[in-house]
């Protein structure tokens, strides 16, 4: 091993040069006050933080109330966290009936503790991985809804918080990625132009229009579509929506990996004799795919984040149930702490999964130079 | 075995069912007849639905007068007819004639810009003709507002403006948000980075509808009452029905004072041609900003003083339980253009840090290095750079901004979608009014990635 490349660390990248070290002093000197306007920048900054900070402990923390009723909240200047205290399983769980409701605590921890499990590479490269995902996802369903072992069955209508969002986005995802990547395999296929012209219809439509309408549209005019006798579920419908804009979006976003995936691939993998789903499935997908992690771990903040729409047809997800809470009499007005917290953990989830995903990214990256 | 004749040794024999043009035929064909029948299957209930509950489908209740809901928010559309219609039809007709004057000069190989009576016949078309159509008929314009009752075709065009007046405003707003903290989280300062960081991580991580709630329900709702306003004297009136700011009306000489106003930026496009030129040819450098700030101030102002102020203000006044005769920013308008501001600044700073970023640092060091300020280096050297990187991603955010103003719908902005929400709730023309919706979208995102594709052939790097 030369010394030249040892000193590189695992994503070939140089390691920083050898200390510079500044004083305490020195440093303030250089990044917070090395001109006068940067002064007066710092200055400002240092107010607006203690301002915020100050005024955000005092309102939360030194002056809220912690509890489950509403009577010690009259008349205080802090936040009254009981709505919290009072409303949490409803964020949790809807209006899931309360002697049922172990059912989704044990669908959260099972979920908890795959993805607990999957930090863990060996179980990532085994080679019952997906099965496993895919049967722990049957049970969570079975668990949720029942029916089967004996569980009775809890209807879609009593469903809702964090329940909703989570599974509203991850099902999108898992339906919607690969019908887009077959959409983007269409539409790249200059063979089959009448199919690809459907495919390019069908992406750019959906792309193009608000998410809050195809919601809007799903809900009201898909029973329309159908003949008066089905019944469709009004979670379902939502659900249609987002697996119909992930579909769309993942579609795009496949299409540029497979435009990154250099041409020699598709050449030699033709020329060992693959037919086009080989070709596609054993050579190209899979390096296009792995390009790609980065940006689809973003498109599932975005979603994550855009389930909150569903508020508008009426289902009641985290942010519904934040609107419920603060509009329940005896609660009403609360609606700063309802929101703050929703807000916290949105940003808990997204912010999450947002640096996972710039890890992923950085260990991806395609060096082209 | 007898020997086949030579030329037709090594052709193979498929059989019809494995030729590759009848297979991808069929294929086809049958895709198409599956997406077709279902298409056909779902219009057909969709028919029979309708025809149950008595709606005849068509377009034609637009026209019709019988929209008896209230929009809260409306705006005087002009009438494309009169002085209306020429000055459209002067209008497109400039940038239909600029648009030929750049094919044939492309024909000719002559760069537009470089030749000035090609960029004098441009101006002319597009500023000079229409302005002047604009300043000599413009009293002929006439105006119509949706008032009770109004027609479905009334609705759905306030409603369209409604869209656009928010998209608009947020669109500027939260792009120049954007840029200010996307070269702040840059900055040298650890502290201004640090919070421009907190800035970006909290609006982008928080879902946009919840932000408008924050903003609609938590803040405006809380603000008081009507009779106990917060007041700055009269001009800036502030309670729960929204900010309320003095009404600017025109006087006679408001049409001058705007007439040279727009003559000031032309002088000013002018003056900025000629010193980029000059700079080109011989390397001296002439100011640009304070002359022009000088045209711009200076020659609205001398007709200010020589025909008196061009408009007057209106105050708004207390009557009942309203103040009426101001200028009102509805609460609606205020959450939606805050947080849309708020969300899409914070993603844009992501784009513009990004952008800056990609430049080779070497860049940045040789700028300081030939003793160019920080400003200039940051305006000379490193945007028109990043700008490449940018453009692109700015405009499907751009794109995402528009889209997103469709969550007006959830605290009741009268908009494009929420309009037709309730049309479509009163008449029951669900198919129309959803089309009609979904055409305007569509043909927004087709115009604003022709305009990103022009833009992009245009300032991507030619390598020769």
């Amino acid at each position: 091993m030369n010394s030249s490349t040892d000193s590189l660390d695992a994503l070939g990248r140089r390691p920083p040069p050898p200390g510079l070290r500044l004083g305490p002093l020195l440093w303030m000197r250089i990044r917070l006050f090395n001109t006068w306007y940067n002064s007066l920048l710092t200055l400002g900054a240092l107010w607006i933080v203690y301002v915020t900070v100050t005024g955000l402990f005092r309102w939360g923390i030194w002056d809220a109330v912690f509890g489950v009723t509403p009577e010690p909240c009259e008349g205080i200047a802090g936040a009254c966290w009981s709505v919290i205290g009072d409303f949490w399983r409803v964020f949790l769980a809807g209006r899931y009936p309360m002697e049922e409701r172990w059912r989704v605590l044990a669908a959260y921890s099972l979920i908890i503790f795959m993805l607990t499990a999957s930090f863990w590479p060996r179980f990532r490269q085994w080679r019952w991985y997906l099965l496993v995902w895919v049967a722990d996802a049957c049970v969570v369903f079975v668990l949720v809804r029942g029916g089967w072992f004996g569980l009775p069955v809890v209807g879609t209508r009593f469903w809702g918080g964090l329940m909703i969002t989570l599974g509203l986005s991850s099902v999108g995802l898992a339906v919607g990625i690969p019908i887009g990547i077959l959409l983007a395999l269409g539409r790249t296929s200059s063979r089959i132009p009448v199919i690809k012209t459907l495919c390019v219809g069908f992406i750019e439509l959906v792309r193009s229009v608000p998410f809050i309408m195809l919601l809007i549209m799903s809900s009201i005019m898909l029973p329309m579509f159908f003949p008066i006798a089905w019944d469709m579920d009004h979670l379902l419908r939502a659900q249609i929506a987002t697996i119909m804009s992930a579909a769309a979006n993942s579609a795009e976003i496949t299409r540029g990996g497979l435009a990154g995936v250099g041409v020699g691939q598709f050449e030699a993998a033709k020329a060992i004799g693959l037919n086009y789903w080989r070709m596609m499935g054993i050579v190209v997908l899979p390096q296009a795919l792995r390009y790609m992690i980065p940006v689809y771990v973003s498109m599932f903040i975005i979603f994550l984040k855009d389930t909150s729409l569903v508020v508008v047809v009426g289902l009641f997800d985290l942010l519904g149930v934040a609107r419920l809470a603060s509009q329940n009499p005896k609660w009403i007005g609360k609606d700063i702490e309802a929101f703050m917290f929703v807000a916290i953990i949105y940003f808990i989830m997204c912010y999450a999964v947002s640096q996972h995903s710039r890890r992923l990214e950085a260990k991806y990256r395609v060096r082209v130079h | 075995m007898a020997r086949r004749p030579h030329h037709l040794l090594y052709t193979p024999r498929v059989p019809l069912w494995r030729n590759r043009t009848v297979r991808y035929a069929a294929y086809q064909l049958f895709f198409l007849g599956s997406v077709a029948w279902g298409i056909y299957s779902m219009f057909a209930n969709a028919q029979e639905n309708l025809r149950s509950r008595g709606i005849q489908s068509g377009f034609s209740f637009l026209y019709n007068t019988d929209s008896l809901f209230v929009i809260s928010e409306t705006m005087p559309v002009p009438v494309p007819e009169g002085g209306g219609l020429f000055f459209l039809v002067v209008l497109s007709g400039g940038v239909v004639g600029t648009w030929l004057l750049s094919r044939w000069a492309e024909a000719r190989k002559i760069h537009m810009g470089d030749d000035n009576r090609l960029v004098t016949i441009a101006v002319g078309l597009l500023v000079i003709l229409p302005g002047l159509v604009l300043y000599s008929t413009g009293h002929t314009i006439r105006s119509v507002e949706y008032i009770v009752p109004s027609t479905y075709g009334m609705g759905m065009l306030t409603g369209l403006m409604n869209t656009l007046k928010l998209g608009f405003f947020s669109l500027i707003f939260g792009t120049i948000v954007g840029l200010v903290v996307g070269i702040a989280r840059l900055s040298s300062n650890w502290l201004v980075s640090l919070l421009s960081g907190a800035f970006i991580e909290v609006t982008r991580n928080i879902p946009l509808l919840l932000q408008i709630f924050f903003w609609y329900y938590a803040v405006l709702r809380t603000l008081p009452p009507v009779r106990q306003s917060l007041k700055l004297d009269a001009y800036l009136i502030l309670n729960n029905r929204g900010l309320t700011l003095p009404r600017a009306v025109g006087t006679e000489s408001f049409a001058p004072f705007m007439a040279t106003a727009v003559l000031a930026l032309v002088l000013i496009f002018y003056w900025a041609r000629y010193v980029r030129r000059r700079q080109n040819r011989t390397g001296e450098q002439l100011p640009v900003f304070w002359p022009s700030l000088a045209l711009l101030v200076g020659l609205p102002v001398v007709v200010w003083l020589l025909l008196g102020r061009p408009f007057t203000l209106v105050f708004p006044e207390l009557r009942g339980f309203n103040y009426f005769g101001g200028l009102t920013l509805s609460p609606e308008f205020a959450a939606m253009f805050v947080s849309l501001v708020l969300y899409s600044g914070g993603f844009i700073a992501e784009i513009v840090r990004s952008g800056i970023q990609a430049i080779p640092f070497g860049q940045i060091e040789a700028a300081k290095g030939i003793g160019l300020s920080w400003g200039k280096v940051l305006r000379l050297v490193i945007l028109p750079q990043a700008r490449r990187l940018i453009i692109p991603p700015l405009t499907s955010n751009w794109l995402g901004t528009i889209k997103d103003t469709s969550l007006g719908v959830a605290v009741g902005y009268p908009e494009l979608v929420a309009v037709g929400g309730t049309i479509l709730d009163v008449s029951g023309h669900s198919l129309e009014v959803i089309g009609l919706t979904m055409l305007f979208y569509m043909l927004t995102s087709l115009l604003v990635s022709l305009l990103m594709n022009w833009y992009n052939t245009k300032v991507q790097l030619k390598s020769r």
